[in-house]
């Protein structure tokens, strides 16, 4: 008998150590509201109670003279400085008219932020009202209130902003490939759906923070901006300097979930520290972060489709309509529409679509991105529509979508071919993984849904030192939202060199010392960070085999050794996930709890099977929230979920059990064929409980949150509809 | 933004100082609910006198059968306690449902009372057990019926010169069963939608001898449903009985739209919850 | 927030159109309402103490009639008040309509209020009722005083 000394195992299949784990848990981590500078100032905000009016007066004696203050500026000391991540249509200070309850019309610098505050609510502002618009389909009419005249003074980057139908649009697409007309002529059955989704906030912990101070001709900004070169560029146009004199730094994020990429407070923070030569500071209180800052779009979705007699899609047909809020400022990509406006079908065979996206400035607060922007209102929808489609049919709802699962060289609903898909193999595995036969208990029933999510794509790049004791440092510009980016990067470089992960040190740098990145975002940091890490240790590899050495050799004698690590995702591709939820319905209440969830994901390679899992856990619970219970309710423009204790979000004991199939041996583009993670279990959770309360109870939840009470209203139309026919 | 924080070490050293601030003065014990209310900037008194070095307010007693909790016991105290678990187990299953173990072991049972939010958990099961309040002033001692307490949202019937100092349980009558039920559909950390608490004593003859029902977040207090308890004093408690009773709580209850239900659903949540409280009790 | 409230006042439509277009008179039915002084024509100064439990609000401001129809028995009120303590400001119009109800006259108050700033946070439901308490109690008050 011979013994083998059994392999080492491979790094990525070892769980990962969080590299900030430690400084988190025993709250050594320092977060943006924790960082102080010598003579720093609070800043406190005077925001408009009116929904849209004019300005006609801003008295700001009474609070100059008030103690502690050192500064007070109005929309007339700012003007013409707005800001905004793609569109520059949101003013630091509104100085002729206010669009939004809460819109800011000045700010206060004080020693203190109770000083602060307390002249805050001293300024006297006058404001003349306007006629306001709350719906973003009235906002489309002829004669509606129009928001933004001024318009055509707008900073919009890369390019010019596309042309738009009415003056209220804010971005505006119509996606339309193949024949409709013929497609739903030849359709054996024609299904038409609307569906409807509220606004719902991002809900991290921590609150939006800011400190500005200048330096010499330099402006630091410290914040919780998750892209700090990209704040660095939107600040240089704002404020009219140039981005080489302004420095970001993003220390630890507490929570992004896509709401972190808008900046709010850090440019008026550098008129204020323009004005009183000291570092000023804001913490945005949390009712501020539910009332004025870029929440997730509300959607209205009109699906049309056709299907053959075998239930397989000839045409489909979609209008959506986002309810932008006053401003546009919190998109970041072209169109000024939220990410994947048109995605109403994701994952299937589409032969033929028209698909219409439009987001509407209205009189309420800004929408900007939230996670996954616009699959959970999408596919919330179409995964209803489908499972409608599929109970008119008779046909299983499974078998429905498998018969539409997009396949190698078929279109998808954006006109695109997909070259290989896994969406077939989803669905057999979602299908092996669910139970099968009857329901543990009457009221039960199961709901599935199926979705995709593109692989991010982008470009950054990073630098490896090599130092004489054998250690790496990555000096990287990304900021680790809590998603684990940094243990990633610590991972591919170890992987690839062969070292132990505890060789590799990962430094953030601010904007002053590392190289340009996009931010996190748009599933973007494993594929794209990822492979410039990978690139970076391979370079150093390859210098380390050019002198013909080991790495600690080369480490003693060549130390420091620099190398640049450049990554790029180009290809459109898609993570494909579905799962099957099983409620259990109390009929009297309309409650239900969910009893088992199953969650199939194509994730590619994994880097960090810990913080993979709890990506989808997370999502999942992240999604479940947004589907059951979320939404901010607004009433005339004005938001009345002011706090944590109206605006719920789930807590560990809500958590259902959650089941787990990875897919991870179909490599993607990223680092040693590693996909994205981050935002393919929240979006489909709603419409696979909407579809499993239809199969458990028979009533179907058109709109998101999925309530108790919408459930008990349907139950008690159908109990009495049952009772009486007539 | 600041105040004076004053620690009195007896009752009449705090009314004393009651007296001195008058309505510059805010009473806190565990001082959550304060918390909250001043952070958001909505409270600003000047002086805050703390009650929880006062010895004379802590400490739970058992009384030939009852019970008396001093008014800076913590909810999470109650719901340990062991003289209270064998008292009414379902009294300690209502403490045991406030909020989280974090808020229980802060905030206390006089504040909760003296707080008189409409949605809070021990209200209606301590009207359910027919408790009252000790409230002191400068004059004595007055006691107030727990069902009385409560005026208003936020606002309760003791004057501005007295202080909530103890709650006394009454024996409970051998063979009375006791229950409450939290309805909450959005998430374990919530407010109730509604909630019921319900105390039953079947006579020999098995009808019902004594019944007491109380439900939380069906108004601007909490309500004693007297119409349903009317209706089941004396009956005999089947299924048809106890759905006809709880159906008459529409007439006892006053609820308002809010994130937790409209008006209408929360009406039909307390019948429900009502009848299904009862139900458990006659099991 | 709209609120919707009515009252029958035993007393002839005249009376009451000359109470509640009599700004501080009609104004002295309103709970917690301190010294209200004219401002100029139809327009007053005035302020207004309100207790949410232990949460006091001192709201100074403005109060105009804004219209006067006394043959249809139309008039509307607006009142635009802050409390700079707390911060948060409300606005309020109310329009109110006198029906003959044969020796008797039916007054009907709608009104449209809106709460902005630190006080709004309060929670709506709250401030809902206070709100409705409040017209409830105005309108009382004011067919108590003709009666």
């Amino acid at each position: 008998m011979t013994l083998t000394k059994p392999a080492a195992p491979d790094l990525l299949e070892t769980p990962e150590w969080r590299i900030e784990g430690r400084d988190k848990v025993t709250g050594a981590a320092r977060y943006a509201a924790d960082i102080a500078r010598p003579g720093m100032l609070h800043a406190a905000f005077v925001g408009s109670p009116y929904p849209h009016a004019r300005v006609v007066s801003v008295d700001a004696e009474a609070a100059r003279t008030m103690p502690g203050v050192r500064a007070v500026l109005a929309g007339a000391d700012v003007r013409p400085a707005r800001f905004g991540r793609r569109l520059q249509d949101w003013p630091v200070l509104a100085w002729d008219r206010v669009r939004f309850i809460g819109d800011r019309v000045a700010v206060v610098a004080a020693d203190s932020l109770e000083a602060a505050e307390a002249a805050a609510a001293a300024v006297a502002v006058e404001y003349d009202e306007l006629p306001a618009v709350f719906d973003p389909e009235a906002a489309l009419a002829a004669d509606a209130p129009m928001l933004h005249p001024d318009a055509a003074e707008y900073t919009y980057f890369g390019g010019t902003r596309p042309p738009r139908g009415h003056p209220n649009v804010q971005g505006h697409v119509i996606h339309e490939h193949g024949d409709v007309a013929v497609g739903f002529e030849n359709a054996a059955a024609v299904f038409e759906h609307e569906f409807s989704v509220p606004r719902v906030h991002q809900a991290y912990i921590e609150p939006r923070a800011s400190l500005v101070w200048i330096e010499g001709e330099t402006v630091h900004v410290v914040t919780t901006n998750k892209a700090p070169f990209a704040l660095r560029e939107q600040m240089a146009v704002t404020i009219g300097v140039p981005a080489a004199r302004i420095v970001v730094d993003t220390p630890h994020v507490g929570g992004d979930f896509g709401g972190k990429g808008l900046s709010l407070d850090e440019f008026a923070l550098y008129f204020l520290a323009r004005a009183t030569g000291r570092p000023v500071r804001s913490v945005l209180r949390y009712a501020d972060e539910l009332q004025i800052s870029n929440t997730r779009h509300a959607a209205r979705i009109r699906l049309r489709t056709g299907v053959d007699r075998d239930g397989r899609i000839t045409a489909h047909q979609a209008r959506v309509v986002f309810d932008g809020g006053a401003y546009a400022a919190g998109k970041p990509v072209a169109g000024l529409l939220p990410g994947g406006p048109t995605l109403t079908l994701a994952g299937y065979h589409v032969p033929a679509a028209r698909v219409e996206a439009v987001a509407v400035y209205t009189n309420t607060l800004p929408a900007g991105h939230a996670r996954a922007p616009s699959q959970p209102q999408l596919t919330f929808a179409a995964e209803s529509h489908l499972d409608l489609i599929a109970r008119a049919m008779q046909i299983d709802p499974l078998e429905l979508r498998e018969r539409n699962a997009i396949r190698a060289g078929e279109t998808d609903v954006d006109g695109a071919v997909w070259h290989d898909s896994l969406a077939p193999r989803v669905l057999a595995t979602l299908r092996a993984a669910s139970p099968s036969g009857g329901m543990a208990a009457r009221d039960n029933g199961r709901g599935l849904a199926f979705s995709a999510r593109h692989v991010g794509r982008g470009k950054t790049s990073l630098t490896l030192t090599l130092a004489a004791d054998g250690s790496i440092e990555v000096l990287t510009g990304v900021a680790d939202q809590g998603g684990g980016a940094h243990t990633m990067i610590q991972r591919v470089v170890a992987r690839e060199l062969g070292i132990d992960a505890a060789r590799v040190r990962v430094r953030q740098g601010d904007t002053g010392h590392a190289n340009v990145d996009p931010g996190v975002g748009g599933s973007r940091v494993t594929p794209v960070a990822g492979n410039a890490a990978l690139d970076g240790a391979r370079k150093l590899k390859a210098r380390i085999a050019e002198l013909g050495k080991t790495l600690d050799q080369a480490a003693r004698i060549a130390a420091p050794l620099v190398v640049t690590g450049e990554g790029e995702q180009n290809e459109h591709l898609y993570g494909v996930y579905a799962y099957s939820i099983e409620v259990s319905v109390d009929r009297e209440t309309g409650s239900f709890r969910v009893v088992d969830a199953v969650l199939v994901a194509d994730v590619g390679t994994v880097i960090n099977p810990v913080a993979v899992r709890g990506q989808l856990e997370g999502g999942f619970v992240f999604g479940l929230g947004q589907a059951v219970m979320e939404e901010l309710h607004i009433e005339d423009g004005r938001v009345t979920t002011t706090n944590l204790a109206d605006y719920k979000i789930p807590t560990i004991a809500d958590a259902p059990p959650l089941r787990l199939v990875l897919i991870t041996d179909a490599p993607g583009p990223g680092p040693f064929g590693a996909k994205s993670a981050g935002e393919l279990a929240n979006p489909a959770v709603g419409a696979a409980i909407a579809n499993a309360i239809d199969a458990a109870v028979g009533v179907r939840v058109m709109s998101l949150p999925i309530t108790a009470e919408k459930i008990r209203s349907l139950l008690r139309t159908k109990e009495l509809r049952a009772a009486d026919p007539e | 933004m600041t105040y004076d924080y004053h620690e009195p070490e007896t009752v009449a050293e705090a009314l004393a100082l009651l007296a001195l601030h008058g309505e510059d003065a805010h009473l806190v014990a565990g001082a959550t609910a304060f918390t909250l209310l001043w952070r958001q900037g909505l409270l600003r008194p000047g002086h805050v006198i703390g009650l929880r070095r006062i010895a004379a307010l802590g400490g739970i007693t058992s009384t030939e059968g009852g019970l008396v909790i001093g008014a800076t016991v913590t909810h999470r105290a109650i719901e340990r306690a062991v003289e209270v678990g064998r008292y009414c187990p379902a009294l300690t299953r209502t403490f045991a449902s406030v909020a989280t173990v974090r808020v229980r072991n802060q905030a206390t049972l006089g504040g909760n009372l003296a707080h008189a939010d409409p949605a809070q958990d021990p209200p209606p099961m301590l009207i359910a057990l027919g408790a009252e309040v000790v409230a002191t002033s400068a004059a004595g001692e007055r006691t107030i019926p727990v069902d009385e307490l409560f005026v208003d949202v936020f606002t309760t019937s003791l004057r501005a010169d007295e202080i909530l100092t103890a709650v006394r349980c009454p024996a409970l009558a051998p063979g009375t069963r006791a229950t409450y039920l939290k309805f909450l559909p959005r998430t374990a950390d919530d407010y109730a939608t509604v909630s019921v608490a319900a105390t039953l004593r079947l006579a020999d003859d098995g009808h019902v001898a004594d019944v007491r029902v109380a439900l939380g977040a069906c108004g601007p207090t909490p309500v004693r449903a007297r119409s349903v308890e009317a209706a089941l004093r004396g009956a005999r408690p089947d299924a048809r009985h106890i759905a006809d009773a709880a159906a008459r709580v529409d007439a006892d209850i006053a609820p308002f739209d809010d994130v937790r239900g409209s008006a209408t659903y929360k009406r039909d949540m307390a019948r429900v919850w009502t009848e299904r409280a009862l139900t458990e009790l006659v099991s | 927030m709209k609120l919707e409230h009515t009252a029958l006042v035993r007393a002839p439509r005249t009376r009451v159109w000359k109470l509640v277009t009599d700004v501080p008179a009609a104004a002295r039915c309103v709970p917690g309402v301190a010294a209200v002084t004219p401002s100029g024509t139809g327009k007053y100064k005035g302020s207004l103490l309100v207790q949410l439990g232990p949460v006091r609000l001192v709201l100074d401001g403005d109060v105009a009639l804004t219209a006067t129809d006394e043959a249809a028995g139309k008039a509307s009120v607006r009142a635009d008040a802050k409390d700079s303590r707390l911060g948060g400001t409300v606005r309020a119009t109310m329009d109110l309509t006198l029906v003959d109800k044969g020796e008797d006259t039916e007054l009907r108050i709608t009104s449209d209020v809106q709460i902005a700033g630190r006080i709004g946070e309060f929670g709506q439901p709250v401030i809902q009722r206070k709100a409705d308490q409040l017209m409830t109690q105005f309108a009382e008050c004011l067919a108590r005083t003709l009666a």
